[in-house]
């Protein structure tokens, strides 16, 4: 697996191109993703796709609670949750 | 135009009950898949006009067309799962009493569709690729909901219907994924005829009691559901059991390549043209 630097790297990248009102500066791993609308639901299959692709893991979808998308620091805990 | 549209549900009630299928006597099922067959239209798989499709030996590209249909037939199952239950909420709520007799129609054949759909997968892949979609509850205005419903309906079955007819007609296509193909499309193409009805009636009455905000929501939400949609067609797992390197960097160059673009707009224009004319989508955005 990736350094926990390069993987919290690569989520914000990921967000400030697809996501809507916030840049590298404005964004942190704190910033309240849906609830802000910075990304919608229909873009979390993308986000999805990046977070397998990191963390070399197949996300059972049906499995997720609320809340595992709400920021950075909440996907790092749940999907990559033995690095913190 | 109500009774335009009676009219036509009506005509939608009598097809369907000339045509009304027994989902076990319809389709013969080989013992297995053919693998000197192809599975998918070559000019639909999700990589062709790319580099790794072009470095595919040919018993190769076929076994991702295999994939690539069970990955097709599991979208429209997922696309199909939420649509019955949409289905059923708003079956005896209309004050069109047709409309719910055709509900009942669209409901019976959506359930066939799965039938077919699951048991391609199930019998000659031993999966259904799993949805990878997410929804979660929000607050809508007067009517938003509705319209969203009916109007997501319509552009997931209008691109699902052209790949229904290309393949139905694919005389290149393994018998069993013809005839899949084929019996989706006789019925999607009533649904659509229905979908594209319910669609211009509901945006012609909400639309102007809305906030500019909320059209300007709905419109923004039905260029990324279209995006979305699109995205389904493009799935690393069925890269991955094809046998594909490195899937998510090849799911994600296929997405961008100019081909695959130019592919998504021409088979999602006519979708297109109908949102734009009834203003429910931003010009430019939604591929």
């Amino acid at each position: 697996m990736k350094p926990e630097a390069e993987i919290r790297r690569a989520l914000r990248e990921w967000v400030v191109s697809h996501g809507r009102g916030v840049t590298e500066k404005t964004l942190s791993d704190e910033t309240p993703l849906l609830e802000r609308r910075v990304i919608t639901s229909l873009q979390i299959m993308d986000l999805i796709l990046l977070v397998e692709e990191l963390s070399g893991k197949r996300i059972d979808v049906q499995q997720l609670k609320p809340g595992v998308f709400h920021n950075i620091n909440a996907i790092m805990l749940r999907f990559f949750g033995e690095m913190n | 135009m109500t009774d335009k549209f009676k009219g036509t549900v009506q005509r939608l009630c009598e097809a369907s009950r000339k045509q009304f299928a027994n989902p076990y006597d319809t389709i013969e099922w080989p013992d297995k898949v053919d693998p000197d067959a192809w599975y998918m239209s070559p000019e639909l798989i999700s990589l062709y006009g790319g580099e790794a499709f072009a470095a595919l030996s040919e018993p190769a590209r076929k076994r991702l067309s295999f994939f690539e249909t069970v990955n097709f037939f599991s979208l429209n199952i997922h696309g199909e799962k939420p649509l019955v239950e949409g289905l059923a909420r708003r079956l005896y709520t209309s004050d069109i009493p047709e409309v719910s007799q055709y509900l009942h129609h669209f409901l019976d054949e959506e359930n066939k569709h799965m039938v077919y759909f699951g048991g391609f997968c199930q019998r000659y892949a031993n999966k259904v690729y799993a949805d990878k979609k997410l929804v979660f509850p929000r607050e809508y205005a007067a009517g938003e909901e509705e319209l969203l419903f009916f109007a997501k309906v319509m552009i997931f079955e209008e691109i699902v219907d052209v790949y229904n007819l290309r393949m139905a007609e694919d005389e290149r296509l393994a018998p069993i994924a013809r005839r899949i193909n084929l019996l989706h499309h006789r019925d999607e193409a009533r649904h659509l005829v229905f979908g594209r009805e319910v669609v211009a009636r509901l945006s012609g009455r909400y639309l102007p009691e809305w906030s500019e905000a909320t059209r300007q929501g709905v419109r923004e939400y039905l260029a990324q559901y279209l995006t979305a949609t699109w995205k389904e067609y493009y799935n690393p797992d069925a890269y991955q059991d094809a046998g594909l390197p490195n899937v998510y960097a090849l799911q994600r160059s296929a997405w961008d390549a100019p081909q695959a673009q130019a592919h998504r707009l021409a088979v999602s224009q006519p979708c297109l043209n109908f949102l734009r004319k009834h203003h429910l989508l931003v010009d430019g955005k939604g591929i």
